[in-house]
């Protein structure tokens, strides 16, 4: 059994059919990047993973629990699935410290002290220690990006859904953020990704996923799927894409 | 006109005006607290509860909103005794005060609760946070920054129309005004006098609220 299984997930917003039969396994320690135009359902379909998007059909299973299933206790499994948006969506009212140790505190009871020293430890992975007490709206947009996957990994999780994380960044500061996830995939975090960094997909995914029409339109194997496409959608996509 | 201002009169009443004065601050804290106790409540059930919840409070603050606070008053007073419920004035007045103030602090928080983007309130559910952690520490915070002032505004409103509790005999600054009014007939010192009572207290809560302003919602 794969960590994550998708089959034949439905997504539809009114008459507009986002996800259009969808099925993924995704292993443990698997890297994933999923890549498609604006518009093709890959944000969707990766906030299907942790139910942040109500499904029409099919199924989503994550480590054996249903996602989809009505009797589900989300708030146990997003424990378990971490997800760092494109805006950040840090909590702007709290310092770096409390952002980090906010979920720990009020989810898993982790005492204050030792929820500080967890903040310590994620940040140094993402190396902001010295930005513990720091607020928000102190930081670059690289730097509270790091915060937000340095808050993701406080709940040590099991796998990690990153939502185009890099694309509202300058592009100076994409690099700080793809390199802390560069260690994470050392570490052999199980990560899925929807990227617009097709350079970044091929040097650490394992496998891509090309979206298209709601639909994965191709799949493989990052560096052959990349450097030599199999249909002509990703083959347009992917020359639009590295210009 | 010629009219020679003769205020010792009423000076020498200062301590009716005095008891009158702590009714009108103590009917104004006690509305105050109670106003945003109802108005996080109530706002919160308005924006984030299922329709059964929403639709009568959406009631509640249109006819609390398109009523004179002086009917709601004499209804709970001179109206529900009928019914069997009977309050002292002040208790009655604490009462009308507070739905009052209640139903225009549910509208003023319920804009600051709008305004909070739908992302934060994923990235708190996101951590495992449930709906009511999510509210707690992620959404009333900000939401009441923003709407901070126009809150704080409506408070000092509220103040200010606690002066109407005089008309059922609560022993408020305007009714004691009153009383002096009669025993000395010197209307003009009276008000102004009265007049000058509201300005200061008014000033005084504006500048309380600022102050409290800077101790909890301004960090840097």
């Amino acid at each position: 059994m794969s960590l994550v299984e998708l089959t034949d997930v439905v997504k539809r917003y009114g008459t507009h059919t986002v996800l259009n039969g969808v099925s993924l396994n995704v292993e443990r320690g698997e890297i994933i990047a999923i890549i498609g135009r604006s518009g093709s359902g890959k944000s969707t379909l990766l906030r299907c993973v942790n139910g942040l998007e109500p499904i029409q059909g099919g199924t989503v299973t994550f480590d054996g629990t249903i996602v989809n299933d009505p009797g589900t206790d989300l708030r146990k499994l997003r424990q378990h699935v971490g997800i760092v948006f494109q805006s950040f969506n840090l909590f702007p009212h709290l310092s770096v410290e409390k952002n980090i140790t906010l979920a720990p505190k009020v989810v898993k009871h982790v005492p204050p002290a030792e929820a500080r020293q967890l903040a310590e430890a994620v940040l140094r992975k993402v190396g902001l220690a010295e930005k513990i007490d720091a607020y928000p709206d102190q930081l670059s947009g690289g730097q509270q990006q790091r915060v937000a996957i340095a808050r993701s990994l406080a709940m040590q999780p099991v796998v990690m859904l990153f939502d185009e994380i890099t694309s509202a960044l300058d592009p100076e500061l994409v690099g700080e953020v793809l390199k802390v996830l560069e260690e994470m995939a050392r570490d052999g975090m199980t990560m899925m990704l929807v990227t617009h960094e097709i350079g970044f997909a091929r040097k650490v995914a394992n496998r891509v996923v090309f979206m298209h029409e709601g639909r994965i339109w191709e799949e493989g194997p990052a560096a052959a799927t990349l450097a030599r496409p199999r249909t002509p959608e990703l083959e347009t996509f992917l020359s639009a894409v590295l210009h | 006109m010629t009219y020679s201002f003769q205020f010792r009169d009423v000076f020498a009443a200062w301590e009716f005006l005095l008891d009158g004065l702590v009714l009108t601050l103590e009917l104004s804290l006690v509305t105050m607290v109670a106003g945003l106790v109802i108005g996080l409540a109530g706002a919160a059930g308005r924006v984030y509860g299922p329709a059964w919840i929403r639709r009568p409070i959406a009631v509640y603050v249109e006819t609390i909103r398109n009523t004179p606070l002086i009917v709601q008053l004499f209804l709970i007073f001179f109206g529900l005794p009928s019914a069997g419920l009977k309050f002292d004035a002040n208790t009655a007045a604490f009462i009308a005060l507070s739905i009052n103030l209640g139903a225009y602090s549910i509208e003023i928080i319920r804009a600051g609760l709008e305004a909070i983007p739908r992302s934060q309130i994923e990235a708190g559910q996101s951590l495992g946070l449930s709906g009511l952690q999510v509210f707690r520490h992620v959404i009333v915070f900000p939401a009441l920054k923003l709407m901070y002032p126009a809150l704080a505004s409506q408070f000092v409103l509220l103040m200010l129309a606690t002066s109407v509790v005089s008309q059922i005999s609560a022993q408020d600054l305007f009714h004691m005004a009153s009383i002096i009014q009669s025993r000395t007939f010197r209307d003009f010192e009276v008000y102004i006098l009265v007049a000058a009572a509201y300005l200061a207290l008014a000033m005084i809560f504006r500048l309380l609220f600022a102050g409290l302003y800077q101790l909890v919602f301004a960090r840097r």
